[in-house]
């Protein structure tokens, strides 16, 4: 399937070039919005990306290697455009009780801010891995960070959001009791 | 937490773009850019070729006529013949390197 849209793509197809820009245009504002945290830049930089890697399709076999490239160069030209505005990615620590509470998926609450709390290397290799399904060797090609490395923000991401899904229980019920 | 919960709170995180002609700015770019190539009568390939076809045409020629070159003539000829193979390489070694990127 992603075989056959890359060869419509490649052959000019719209509808096929807006499957493709509709498969990865989320996750790669998201990871954009997370390092840039300005809307305006983020898009910007997906589109000049998107525009970057459609123009040279000829040279992808499938939406992998393709999807590979494009967060490639969409986490690459964050990196620079931080660099050109000189911004320093701000992270304040947050700091939870470890507790293993059961983590409800239905409810909305426990999850808000959830990612807040992760850097925004965090926030791309976890969800490069569970979203795009990208092994650690491929994160590795996107990031050049290594192997070894990208285990360990996986590891630490996965921390921060089951502690910030606790700490989220715990105010709930915090308020539940007040409230009762 | 579980593999599927993690890809479920991802999914629904997700921040989309508010643009909506988003895709349509980027497919009429590509468009422009092709638009922007002018035509050529001879592309760089097709002139490569035909270099080389009448570089070895000469050779072929030039031996058949004379009959045996010296092996100085012979080794400097074969390297003019084949320099085209060099931008070839080069280009390779280009796209390589783009993709690489």
């Amino acid at each position: 399937m992603s075989k056959e849209l890359v060869i419509k793509a490649k052959n000019g197809d719209i509808q096929a070039l807006n499957k493709l820009i509709n498969n990865h245009k989320d996750l790669a504002y998201s990871i954009a919005l997370k390092h840039l945290k300005n809307k305006e830049d983020a898009e910007d930089v997906v589109q000049n990306s998107f525009i970057i890697v459609l123009k040279s399709i000829k040279s992808f076999r499938n939406e992998a290697k393709f999807s590979t490239w494009l967060y490639r160069i969409i986490y690459h030209e964050c990196l620079k455009e931080l660099k050109y505005k000189k911004l320093t990615v701000e992270y304040k620590p947050q700091f939870f009780d470890i507790e293993d509470e059961k983590i409800d998926i239905n409810k909305e609450a426990s999850f808000k801010n959830i990612f807040k709390v992760l850097k925004p290397n965090e926030y791309t290799v976890i969800s490069l891995y569970y979203l795009e399904e990208k092994s650690t060797n491929e994160i590795a090609q996107i990031t050049s960070l290594s192997k070894s490395n990208i285990k360990v923000l996986l590891h630490r991401a996965r921390l921060k959001m089951k502690k910030a899904a606790n700490n989220n229980i715990k105010n709930e019920k915090r308020n539940y009791k007040r409230d009762t | 937490m579980k593999k599927e919960i993690i890809k479920e709170i991802l999914k629904k995180n997700l921040k989309t773009i508010s643009n909506d002609d988003f895709n349509g700015k980027i497919i009429q770019q590509l468009d422009l850019s092709k638009n922007n190539e002018k035509p050529v009568l001879f592309g760089q390939k097709s002139m490569i070729r035909v270099f080389l076809v009448i570089s070895l045409l000469i050779l072929i020629v030039n031996s058949i006529s004379i009959g045996k070159l010296p092996l100085q003539t012979l080794i400097i000829g074969i390297t003019i013949c084949i320099s085209p193979f060099y931008f070839m390489i080069f280009n390779k070694i280009y796209k390589a390197s783009i993709q690489n990127y």
